[in-house]
């Protein structure tokens, strides 16, 4: 069964707001969860990739755009412009960042690596639904969690995915650093 | 050192070393093979396997040059015919199966050897070539040059009266060589280079009629490969222009239109809806829908219209690297992004009524021009957006 994380990063495409403004070529970051007010919202990066044209490696380029979606219904609340609010002014958003899969991944079969992403993003939704009932994930979850996501995310979008929610990030890959030493 | 020059459109013979030296058939040498086949090392992972550079000349036609970007890629391709778009292959192969490269063979835009450089006495390193040349410019190699220690190339013969006859005698091809016939194509020992993209027939210009919706012939000229990694969608509407307007748009020129309007961000790409606003803006009108169907799509192809869409371009261009059991570094994209390509479909081929082609001017696709497609596989790429369509309200003559 899908999770509800990988349903809205899919279903997300179909919105005006991505038809819109989102280059069809895009894809979609690594969730980023946000509380306000006591409600729980998720920021969606987008981020250009494309086949180079004579290899299979993946080109990868920083995330230019952010969709806040709220959680319980998935409706967008907010559309930012990365290249116009420029978060993080040291970072060269514009240039090629690097290239996929990763040395983490490269040895995956496209079924394990769809695996181990559907497994991260079902602990998103475990996630999400904890966070809206007010309470916190475990450190062992926590730990667990910080691990798939050091392994899926991308090195070489780090540093933008740190800029754009640094407690986050801060917080499950050092779990991960601290699990895996 | 061994370099020399040699001579594929139709002077039979090596001609020199430079023009100077050329007997006088085509009076320049077209082919530069340049410290090879002795002393390069084509089985090391590690190291360069390929020794052509940028300033070895390997020019088919017209003397410009190609590069090849990463020596240590297992199959390349190249530009052979000098128009920019690398249309040929050089591949290597694994004749003994120990797990090394020791042949290698390198194809023209025909999918037909024109070098093959083979081990012939089984000490694992390659110590012959042949050269497959077509002497009557009929596009069909019909000479075969065998070089190797009993069949020193011919060196310079600037002693030929222009028009003599030259000293090289054919030779053939022993049939243990014809790999690609014998299946000795091995995986890549460099990881993400091996089968880059899927074998596609291409719509046969000469081939129209009753059966076949739109005018894929015409629509094949505007193609080109696009020139930047996201541009499918510039690249696209510039097809569209090109034909309508017989103009020569400059895919650069529409690009910086498009980041000057908002409608396209580098590094990023152009949202869907955005496709057609280049059209709009240079006088053609367009008109966008979803949900639309193959007969739809005949139909407009029918009434002249311009058609461009969105597809998963994973779908179409290997749709078997979407298998779970593929490796990662072996397959397209990247798994559970369902990312959009544009591309302007051309035309219908119903030929086989049980199994319609579409056909597509693809400017991801190295051999994107007239590329076909089957129906299933198109449909499959289509639903991607929704099966979204951009067609222009401008008829030209069906």
């Amino acid at each position: 069964m899908e999770s509800k994380t990988g349903h809205m990063m899919k279903e997300i495409r179909k919105t005006p707001i991505f038809r819109q403004l989102i280059p069809q070529e895009a894809g979609v970051g690594w969730p980023i969860p946000l509380m306000k007010d006591g409600k729980v919202y998720v920021k969606l990066s987008f981020y250009g990739f494309a086949q180079s044209k004579e290899r299979k490696e993946t080109i990868l380029y920083p995330p230019f755009a952010i969709v806040t979606l709220s959680w319980p219904n998935q409706v967008p609340v907010e559309y930012l412009n990365l290249r116009f609010r420029n978060p993080w002014p040291e970072g060269d958003w514009e240039s090629q960042a690097g290239l996929f899969p990763h040395a983490a991944v490269a040895q995956m079969t496209v079924g394990q690596y769809e695996e181990l992403r559907e497994q991260l993003l079902t602990m998103y939704d475990e996630m999400f639904e904890t966070l809206s009932c007010g309470e916190k994930t475990s450190a062992e979850w926590d730990a667990r969690f910080g691990q798939r996501l050091r392994t899926l995310l991308e090195p070489s979008l780090e540093p933008y995915y740190r800029a754009l929610g640094p407690k986050f990030f801060q917080h499950f890959l050092t779990r991960a650093a601290v699990a895996g030493s | 050192m061994n370099d020399y020059w040699t001579d594929w459109d139709g002077g039979a013979v090596p001609d020199g070393d430079s023009p100077a030296h050329d007997a006088g058939l085509d009076a320049a040498p077209d082919a530069h093979i340049y410290d090879y086949p002795y002393d390069v090392p084509m089985s090391d992972p590690a190291g360069p396997h390929l020794e052509f550079t940028p300033d070895m000349p390997f020019d088919q036609l017209n003397d410009q040059l190609f590069q090849l970007e990463d020596q240590l890629n297992h199959t390349q391709f190249v530009d052979l015919d000098g128009d920019g778009a690398r249309e040929s292959v050089i591949e290597t192969f694994d004749v003994d199966h120990d797990g090394a490269a020791d042949a290698m063979q390198v194809q023209n835009d025909n999918g037909n050897a024109v070098v093959e450089h083979v081990d012939t006495d089984g000490d694992g390193t390659p110590d012959a070539m042949f050269v497959h040349q077509d002497t009557n410019g009929d596009g069909v190699a019909d000479f075969v040059l065998r070089i190797d220690d009993a069949h020193p190339v011919p060196g310079p013969d600037a002693s030929l009266a222009p028009g003599a006859e030259p000293h090289a005698v054919p030779q053939t091809v022993p049939d243990e060589f014809h790999f690609p016939d014998h299946g000795y194509h091995t995986p890549s020992p460099y990881p993400g280079t091996d089968d880059i993209f899927a074998q596609h027939d291409n719509f046969d210009p000469h081939h129209a009629g009753p059966l076949v919706d739109g005018d894929p012939a015409d629509e094949m000229e505007h193609w080109h490969q696009q020139t930047h990694d996201d541009t499918c969608a510039i690249a696209s509407q510039e097809f569209v222009l090109d034909s309508l307007t017989g103009m020569d748009f400059s895919e650069d020129a529409l690009r910086q239109e498009a980041i000057d309007h908002g409608w396209y961000t580098p590094g990023g790409g152009t949202p869907l809806e955005h496709v057609g606003d280049l059209l709009e803006a240079h006088g053609i009108p367009v008109e966008r829908e979803y949900e639309c169907t193959l007969e739809q799509l005949a139909d407009k192809l029918d009434h002249g219209q311009k058609v461009i869409v969105g597809v998963d371009s994973a779908e179409i261009w290997s749709p078997w690297n979407v298998h779970p059991d593929t490796p990662l570094i072996d397959s397209f994209g990247i798994p559970g992004q369902h990312a959009d390509h544009a591309v302007e479909v051309i035309g219908i081929d119903r030929t086989d009524p049980a199994h319609p082609m579409v056909v597509l001017n693809d400017p991801g696709h190295p051999d994107g021009k007239g590329m076909m497609v089957t129906a299933d596989d198109f449909m499959n790429a289509w639903s991607g957006s929704d099966y979204y369509a951009v067609s222009t309200h401008v008829q030209t003559a069906a």
